[in-house]
């Protein structure tokens, strides 16, 4: 496949093309010479070593001829080639603290890129990926010669995409996946003032960042006036810049998630698991993971992780998905703290997938597209599936078996602590299907049993079963 | 702030300036930094930044009441 990138667009001056199996970067005659002077600055080379920007190196003749083929009025003159990362991520699927680490990330590389005399284009997390728990930069073709007198053109940018959302969650309580997927563009001003008023206006950043922005913004809005030429008039320095982004790093670097314990914070302290029932999961789904090698393991329903390790045993790269961020987060910190490279945690509903967004809806993809799992975990998932968000049993598995990979599957019955619960809220009679030998039945109809085990308190069954074909 | 105005507008290293800077900025950049958000930044630096708003307005002022120069000058 040869076509550009859906996602790489915006920047005239670079686009994403996959060659043979290559993730390469077209870059313009005017691209080309910011790619020149940030390589010869040496800024790539230390950022590449501390593992802060994604590896780049010269394409060669022929993936350019391939780019040019491609995309024949593109005016392509230079190719790079890049490092492929495992697994493309987007902020609406981040934690609270990923999220951060990548505005820590994009400023860090800014303040670099200001000392080397340079500038960044833009500052987006759709610029930022991840090796595991470590936050990379990518976007390479975002660096610029710096031109004196020039505020940060990325400033508006940053806030929109990095601090609102932060501050939003910190001094809210407010969730911003939900604000990120609705918005590629971000939180604007007006909109963060709105929503961070009264007394919110004297902590940290607000002021300045969000009720002085919002009131300038709104002054300047008809853009009648060259602010630039006024400020470079007036004296504007990069040393301003500077001063910015060492107090936005200040301020981010001090913002905590809000809140405290959520729906599944304390699952693992509270379930209903007995230790032998625990140690008999662990060694049901570690036979079942490494019985061949694996590339993908997704984990569905993943709370504090411990499968996706068990996991990342035999794999080599694992999505650890869950939808509630209050458990995602500190599995991140934790896999953060441990330098974890193969874990990618990240927040999802499995009944409300990340669908196609932006631009013809290729800009960001739907999650399934993103790359085919070749074993699937659905540990302690399908009773929340069926019983509490009333998806049918068949269309489950159907959807598991599209997936395309092999899977490990929990069924807890109805004298199960858990079932129970569920079912005690909702009418009685309600989900009469919801039966192991039903569920036996309907995953028959799509995969082959491998093996199966019941846990030892005898109300829960683990299946590894094959897809047919 | 009318403290920080005491620039010499018309001083030839001035106009040098200004003929480099109106050709840097005929790059322009893919994104739109916005107006407002551009200005925000010579304020939330500090009073260095400050100060050089402050001339921005100073000097708006000025061409509001006829003192200025003539913004077309420079295009």
């Amino acid at each position: 496949m040869s076509a550009p990138d859906g996602g790489s667009f915006r920047d005239p001056d670079g686009r994403i093309f996959q060659i043979g199996g290559e993730i390469v970067r077209a870059l313009s005659e005017a691209g080309a010479s910011d790619w020149s002077a940030f390589e010869e600055s040496g800024l790539l080379a230390r950022l590449v070593e501390s593992g802060d920007v994604v590896e780049t190196t010269t394409a060669s003749a022929a993936e350019l001829e391939a780019v040019r083929s491609a995309d024949p009025g593109g005016g392509w003159v230079t190719a790079l080639r890049h490092e492929r990362l495992p697994f493309v991520s987007y902020p609406y699927e981040w934690t609270f603290s990923m999220l951060k680490d990548a505005a820590l990330l994009q400023l860090r590389v800014t303040r670099q890129a200001l000392a080397a005399g340079l500038a960044l284009k833009d500052a987006t997390p759709y610029n930022v990926q991840w090796r595991g728990a470590h936050p990379v930069f990518i976007d390479v073709g975002s660096f610029e010669r710096a031109r004196p007198g020039e505020p940060w053109l990325g400033y508006r940018q940053f806030c929109m995409l990095f601090l609102y959302p932060l501050l939003l969650e910190s001094y809210r309580g407010i969730p911003f996946q939900p604000w990120l997927r609705g918005s590629l563009e971000g939180i604007h001003p007006a909109e963060a003032r709105s929503l961070l008023r009264g007394r919110d206006t004297f902590r940290g950043g607000v002021f300045k960042h969000v009720a002085l922005h919002a009131k300038l913004e709104r002054s300047h809005a008809d853009g009648a006036k060259d602010v630039r030429k006024e400020l470079r008039d007036a004296g504007f320095a990069k040393e301003l810049i500077e001063a910015n982004l060492k107090g936005l790093q200040k301020l981010v670097a001090g913002l905590e998630p809000d809140g405290g314990p959520t729906e599944w914070s304390d699952y693992m302290a509270t379930c209903s698991y007995s230790d032998e029932d625990t140690r008999a999961k662990e060694e049901f789904v570690r036979a079942a993971v490494l019985r061949r090698p694996r590339s993908l393991v997704w984990d569905l329903g993943a709370n504090d992780g411990r499968y996706s390790r068990i996991a990342a045993e035999g794999s080599e790269y694992t999505i650890a998905l869950d939808v509630d961020h209050g458990v995602v987060d500190p599995m991140y910190r934790a896999l953060a703290q441990e330098g974890a490279g193969t874990i990618l945690p990240l927040v999802g509903d499995i009944a409300d997938p990340s669908p196609g967004l932006g631009w013809r809806g290729r800009e960001r993809l739907p999650l399934a597209q993103r790359g085919e799992p070749d074993l699937v975990l659905a540990l302690a998932l399908v009773h929340h599936l069926m019983i509490s968000r009333t998806i049918p049993q068949r269309e489950l598995v159907d959807w598991l078996a599209e997936l395309g990979g092999e899977l490990v599957v929990e069924f807890p019955d109805r004298d199960d602590v858990m079932v129970k619960r569920m079912l005690a809220r909702k009418r009685e009679g309600s989900h009469p299907d919801y039966t192991r030998s039903a569920f036996e039945q309907s995953l028959r109809a799509r995969f082959e049993i491998v093996s199966s085990v019941e846990l030892p308190s005898g109300t829960r069954a683990l299946y590894h079963a094959s897809p047919l074909p | 702030m009318p403290g920080a105005v005491r620039v010499p507008r018309d001083s030839q290293p001035r106009i040098v300036f200004e003929r480099m800077g109106t050709a840097v900025t005929n790059v322009l950049a893919y994104l739109d930094p916005g107006s407002g958000s551009l200005l925000v930044q010579g304020l939330v630096a500090g009073v260095a930044s400050a100060v050089v708003t402050g001339k921005v307005y100073w000097r708006r002022a000025k061409r509001f009441m006829g003192f200025g120069r003539d913004e077309s000058a420079d295009e």
